[in-house]
């Protein structure tokens, strides 16, 4: 899971204008006398995207602000126009690659860290009342699903799961490879 | 008998950086010596203290010592338990201030070995056998403890890596042997096995390689 | 990561990586602050794991309004990282006391004595140092709770 927070540029003309961040999560409000805290990576910054990901690191919501300075002079904050909590994040389908070596049924996931679960459902083809699903946490290389049958075709899709929000994301594309050797009938 | 150290002036610089270096829960103090002074007429006391109690503890093994290292194993096994420890240097009559550890909590702040492992192949296959990490013992002669006992959540990361196709694969297991079946015969296979206990606690890889079988259908006549 | 608790019929998860991650960080610093060796607020004796069952619920909620009243806002100053840390841990206890508050609290949550007392005996300590110095404590023993949880 990655956030990022946007904003339109301010012009003033001939000078350069630096932006600054800070976040408030519902603790700050309700027992921190409504306190900000700066993000310093994106205090005194010159782009208008600030990722916000470290700081927005609980499933509740989340106030942010940001405001234009140029020399001693600093603009009003700009703030959201409504919370943002983290359970609104879009999950996409991961990246797959799926290959056969042999008998073995092989899977390559993207890696996308520690938040993340995957969980891949594969079966035989011809055969989708039959579905296996295995769950694997964060993954680093090409991982090991099952040892197919000669000659059988399988077929793999896979989304992404995310425990922290209990929110997963759509299938992957369906793709399918067939094990060496000759099918026996 | 430990110079008394009220008699003593402790004028001496301290010790210094005094921390536990713990691995499988066997733990150890380490600490640089004051700053400017000669090493070898230097003699250490070492004290350590169960967080939440007011006593510092002698350690036997960590009195009138010359080393600056001690094992605290001993003192330490209760991993329900949070210590801390301090040093005091001697020299020729006189005496620094301690030097205190940071908290030392046994069960997150200790250290996994990558485990050790045996291999085995046949034909078109190898098996993985993995040797159950132990942690320190209290004395040798008695039963190991072991790892697992203690983490519960304890599981291995195994590779397999294809050294003629250059393909890897993962397998996550909880019993300590893993089979692979259907290789290639005549392959060299490289295996890498972690202990993984939690998102912040896991060992090193421990890596080996074997060659399965040659195929019998080619065997001379 | 996510270490699921049942009280009763209600479950409750709590990002254990994201709260050993955020506390590791300012782990060294905290309790370097912390003087008084000689007091431990979250004792072994009275753990969350070994509370009776029917009061872990109660204990566990007292736990973490304890931390969210009197620790965390008392430890934001301190570095930028810092402050951004505790923030993090602090966001993440409201989250677990928000998902608890939604379980039927009257049958799960009963406060029994011995909730109670464990409780007390946490205050009664925490309140016999200056608030400072004791929230600093509570928040260096933060790797106790979350051992205690993980276990329970």
């Amino acid at each position: 899971m990655k956030h990022f927070l946007v904003w339109s540029p301010v012009t003033v003309p001939g000078a350069a204008v630096k932006y600054s961040v800070e976040f408030q999560g519902e603790y700050e409000r309700d027992y921190a006398n409504d306190s900000w805290i700066p993000i310093g990576e994106c205090t005194g910054i010159s782009v208008t995207q600030c990722d916000i990901t470290e700081d927005i690191s609980a499933t509740v919501p989340y106030d942010l602000r940001v405001r234009a300075g140029v020399g001693t002079q600093a603009s009003h904050w700009a703030t959201l126009s409504s919370f943002f909590n983290r359970v609104t994040t879009s999950l996409i389908p991961p990246m797959l690659t799926v290959t056969a070596d042999g008998y073995h049924l092989l899977v390559e996931l993207e890696r996308l860290g520690p938040a993340f679960e995957f969980w891949i459902y594969y079966w035989k083809k011809g055969q989708g009342h039959k579905v296996y699903r295995k769950v694997v946490k964060d993954s680093s290389t090409t991982l090991h699903m099952d040892t197919m049958e000669a000659g059988t075709e399988y077929c793999v899709k896979a989304q992404t799961y995310v425990e922290a929000i209990n929110r997963s994301s759509n299938f992957s594309q369906v793709q399918c490879v067939r094990a060496e050797g000759k099918a026996i009938l | 008998a430990e110079p008394v150290a009220s008699a003593l002036r402790c004028t001496l610089p301290s010790p210094r950086n005094v921390h536990f270096v713990s691995r499988n829960l066997k733990n150890v103090l380490h600490w640089l010596p004051p700053e400017g002074i000669p090493e070898d007429k230097l003699i250490y006391s070492v004290k350590y203290l169960v967080y939440g109690t007011a006593r510092w503890i002698n350690d036997a093994e960590c009195r009138n010592i010359s080393q600056t290292w001690c094992d605290l194993s001993h003192g330490t096994s209760d991993h329900k338990e949070l210590y801390h420890a301090r040093v005091k240097a001697f020299l020729n009559g006189s005496c620094s201030s301690w030097t205190e550890s940071p908290r030392f909590n046994p069960l997150t702040d200790t250290k996994i070995d990558p485990p050790a492992f045996a291999l085995s192949s046949a034909e078109k296959s190898i098996s993985v056998i993995v040797a159950a990490p132990k942690t320190w013992s209290r004395n040798s002669r008695n039963e190991p403890n072991y790892l697992h006992e203690i983490y519960p959540t304890l599981q291995y990361n195994v590779s397999v890596f294809n050294t003629k196709k250059k393909t890897q694969w993962m397998f996550c297991i909880k019993s300590n042997r893993l089979d692979v079946f259907h290789l290639e015969s005549n392959t060299v296979y490289c295996v890498t096995v972690q202990v993984y206990i939690m998102p912040l606690l896991f060992s090193g890889l421990s890596k080996d390689c074997i060659a399965t079988l040659r195929d019998s259908a080619f065997k001379e006549a | 990561s996510l270490k699921q608790l049942h009280f009763g019929h209600c479950m409750v998860s709590v990002d254990m990586y994201e709260m050993r991650k955020g506390f590791g960080d300012i782990k060294e610093m905290t309790q370097s602050q912390d003087q008084h060796t000689s007091i431990r607020l979250l004792h072994g004796s009275h753990s969350l794991q070994n509370t009776k069952s029917e009061d872990r619920c109660c204990f566990f909620h007292y736990l973490l309004k304890f931390y969210l009243v009197n620790v965390f806002n008392q430890c934001t100053e301190g570095n930028n990282f810092h402050q951004r840390r505790v923030s993090r841990i602090a966001n993440n206890f409201l989250s677990i006391k928000k998902e608890l508050t939604l379980c039927d609290t009257v049958t799960t949550c009963s406060c029994g004595k011995e909730a109670n007392q464990r409780y007390e005996q946490i205050l009664n300590q925490f309140q016999r140092m200056d608030s400072h110095s004791a929230a600093v404590k509570a928040l260096g023993e933060l790797d106790i709770l979350l051992d205690w949880i993980d276990k329970t």
